[in-house]
């Protein structure tokens, strides 16, 4: 009798539930957002960029090396110095990003294989020792002209390139295995798109670190070519993603956001115009598909920028959604930062005084009207 | 002259055998480590008194939020916070099916409906299997808990919960969210919000003994013409869905998940961790095999 009763409600025991990817229509709960916005911010964009970069310039590197053709050296070294580089300044950011930096170490205070950030954090320091040890044997091997060092370069790229291959592509899963609804839903893509773009932007780099070397041309034919193979599965990918969004009637806050603000075709048209210097001169006597080749890798490194500020875009979205629904609610306004503030709107220290924290009045930031920021409702899950 | 019977009953200064639990007492249950303990909120029995947010804030010393009118019914809470770990929804079905304003009151609660909203301390937990520093924990009483002393507020937990339950405070850099009392549980009381409520719309207790009260209760109503009743987290109940076998604060609703700002369908984003990570290793893997290429040729 109960579970015939029970068919009769809205969400009975034989009915389960609509799927996740269903929209619902019907009233919400005031409008507001479910889940609540992921925190990450310019911090965390940087460090997916350069992140990026380190993990597939270190993949480039060791391909280069181990295909043994003359005229990749430089790639390798490049390969080598820009992902430790890229490792070094990267999880700077990571860190000045936590609300609690002095902890940071916390991080490898256990390994949870459910986490992505875990995994990461353990990836990232075993990346970081392996590209040391590769971009100092290269050294040493360059400065001594001694091959025994390449050598143990060549082993230790090995794992560095595996360690890399993490690096390059956990930051779309991390996103991706969130509750975050335009990321939850692009599980697979995201970390694939991550991984080719950062291939792009390393070739991009790295062509653009040959064009200003006296490096024989082949080898930036051959970064060019691997650019220009990436750049188009790249596209590709961003179409599929675009497409499943679309196929699950996800908004899409971060391409939307992005484009009205006018920064994508500005950032883009930024590394058209800059590729046009001195390699436009010097492939203006050769044939001009060099040139767009190499005008689209300098596009492709400030476009993995932008990518990552995308990926950013869309959690500020959430964000932004939260403060609409939240217009008049300081704790969703105000920016988060790890200092507290101690300046009133008089500028008047605070920081003695004994008035709660939660109502000194120099934490309430300046409202944002309505027409300065466009507006998105994330939906419910 | 005779003794009334019930005066007897204090007439002992001393209770004989061990003085009980205070949890024996006030929620019928004994608290013991290593079994399960939750919350059953029953909606249908909630009034709005906002005690058991009261109560929260009152015993974990948490702060007030700014003192604002929402324009949300009497909802002026807003949402769940590092500083609010019990949320009082305040929903007005003041239309009718057919969008029309609603001409006349319903014979049960009126038009009102109202939810003590709360963390709900699932098994297993997203936000602590996205936790990187081991600062999400699982305590002896099945329960959820932050530990202060070790989260560095990497704030992954945040868009981790499906249910926006935990936050960030800006304050101290930290991770927030109900901890089930967790010191009371210790001290054998029952947690401060369901010892306040006064219409035991929130009832603390074993999650077994809980089920079979909640699905006791749901009958009841069933029978009482209230058909659509049912239980949102209960195990195989929406709610517990994606991978989340149950909830350990769960629910009895009268209309949808949505209308109460809960999700219809949670789901482990720990599940799309492997497939992910895989994907992103093969493209890698294709893009080695793609340099490959291009740095073999002319």
């Amino acid at each position: 009798m109960r579970s015939t009763e029970l068919e009769r409600g809205p969400y009975g025991r034989t009915e389960v539930v609509a799927n996740s990817n269903s929209q619902y229509h019907g009233e919400t709960y005031y409008g507001q957002p479910v889940v609540k916005p992921s925190q990450y911010g310019q911090l965390i964009a940087s460090y997916l960029f350069l992140g990026g970069i380190a993990g597939a310039s270190q993949m480039i590197a060791a391909t280069a090396d181990w295909c043994g053709q003359r005229g990749n050296e430089f790639i390798v070294r490049a390969g080598r110095y820009l992902s430790l580089g890229g490792i070094i300044t990267g999880p700077l950011f990571l860190i000045g990003d936590l609300r609690t930096p002095q902890r940071c170490y916390n991080m490898l205070r256990i390994f949870r294989s459910t986490s992505p950030m875990s995994i990461g954090s353990w990836t990232l320091t075993a990346f970081g020792a392996l590209s040391g040890i590769t971009a100092a044997l290269q050294f040493v091997g360059d400065r001594l002209q001694r091959p025994g060092y390449r050598r143990g370069a060549r082993s230790a790229s090995i794992p560095a390139t595996a360690a890399g291959a993490v690096v390059a592509t956990y930051t779309g899963t991390l996103i991706a295995s969130t509750s975050t609804p335009l990321w939850a839903r692009a599980g697979r893509l995201l970390p694939a798109l991550f991984g080719i773009s950062a291939t792009t932007t390393s070739a991009a780099a790295l062509s653009l670190a040959a064009h200003n070397s006296a490096v024989p041309e082949a080898t930036t034919r051959r970064l060019q070519k691997l650019a220009l193979l990436a750049a188009g599965t790249e596209l590709v990918v961003s179409t599929l993603l675009d497409r499943q969004w679309d196929r699950d009637k996800s908004r899409r806050p971060a391409k939307a956001a992005t484009a009205r603000r006018g920064l994508y075709p500005w950032i883009q048209g930024i590394g058209y115009h800059r590729s046009l210097d001195r390699p436009w001169r010097r492939c203006a006597q050769g044939p001009t598909i060099a040139a767009l080749v190499h005008r689209r890798c300098r596009g492709n490194l400030d476009r993995r920028l932008l990518l990552a500020f995308d990926h950013r875009a869309s959690g500020q979205t959430i964000r932004r959604a939260a403060r609409r629904l939240f217009p008049d609610h300081p704790r969703r306004l105000r920016k988060w930062s790890r200092k507290a503030p101690s300046q009133n709107v008089a500028g008047k220290s605070l920081r003695n005084s004994t008035a709660p924290s939660n109502i000194i009045p120099g934490k309430l930031k300046k409202r944002r009207t309505r027409s300065n920021v466009n507006w998105f409702n994330c939906g419910t899950t | 002259m005779t003794v009334p019977p019930r005066a007897l009953e204090y007439s002992e200064s001393l209770r004989p055998g061990v003085i009980p639990q205070e949890a024996e007492l006030t929620a019928d249950c004994t608290i013991e480590p290593g079994r399960s303990y939750g919350f059953f909120t029953d909606t249908t029995l909630c009034i709005g008194c906002k005690a058991c947010e009261v109560a929260c804030k009152e015993w974990n010393a948490l702060p007030a939020e700014e003192f604002k009118l929402s324009g949300k019914s009497y909802d002026n809470t807003g949402a769940l916070s590092a500083t609010t770990w019990r949320h009082v929804t305040f929903v007005e079905k003041l239309k009718e099916a057919d969008g029309k304003r609603a001409s006349e009151l319903q014979p049960f609660q009126s038009n009102w409906l109202m939810m003590s909203d709360v963390c709900k301390h699932c098994s297993p937990a997203p936000c602590l299997q996205a936790c990187p520093t081991g600062a999400l924990f699982r305590t002896e009483f099945d329960t959820v808990v932050v530990q202060q002393d070790i989260c560095n507020g990497c704030g992954y937990c945040v868009p981790a919960c499906p249910f926006g339950v935990v936050d960030l405070n800006a304050l101290d850099g930290k991770a927030h969210k109900c901890t089930l009392c967790y010191d009371r549980l210790k001290g054998d009381l029952q947690p401060a919000c369901a010892k306040a409520c006064p219409t035991d719309s929130i009832q603390f207790g074993e999650i077994s003994v809980l089920h079979k009260r909640a699905h006791k209760r749901v009958e009841n109503l069933h029978a009482q013409g209230r058909t659509d009743a049912y239980l949102y987290g209960a195990a195989q109940t929406p709610g517990a869905t994606g991978g989340i076998e149950r909830l350990n604060a769960f629910f009895l609703l009268t209309d949808k998940p949505e209308v109460y700002n809960l999700p219809p369908a949670p789901s482990l984003p720990s599940r799309r961790v492997l497939p992910s990570l895989l994907t992103g290793l093969a493209t890698m893997a294709g893009l080695a095999i793609a340099a490959l290429a291009a740095f073999r040729g002319e």
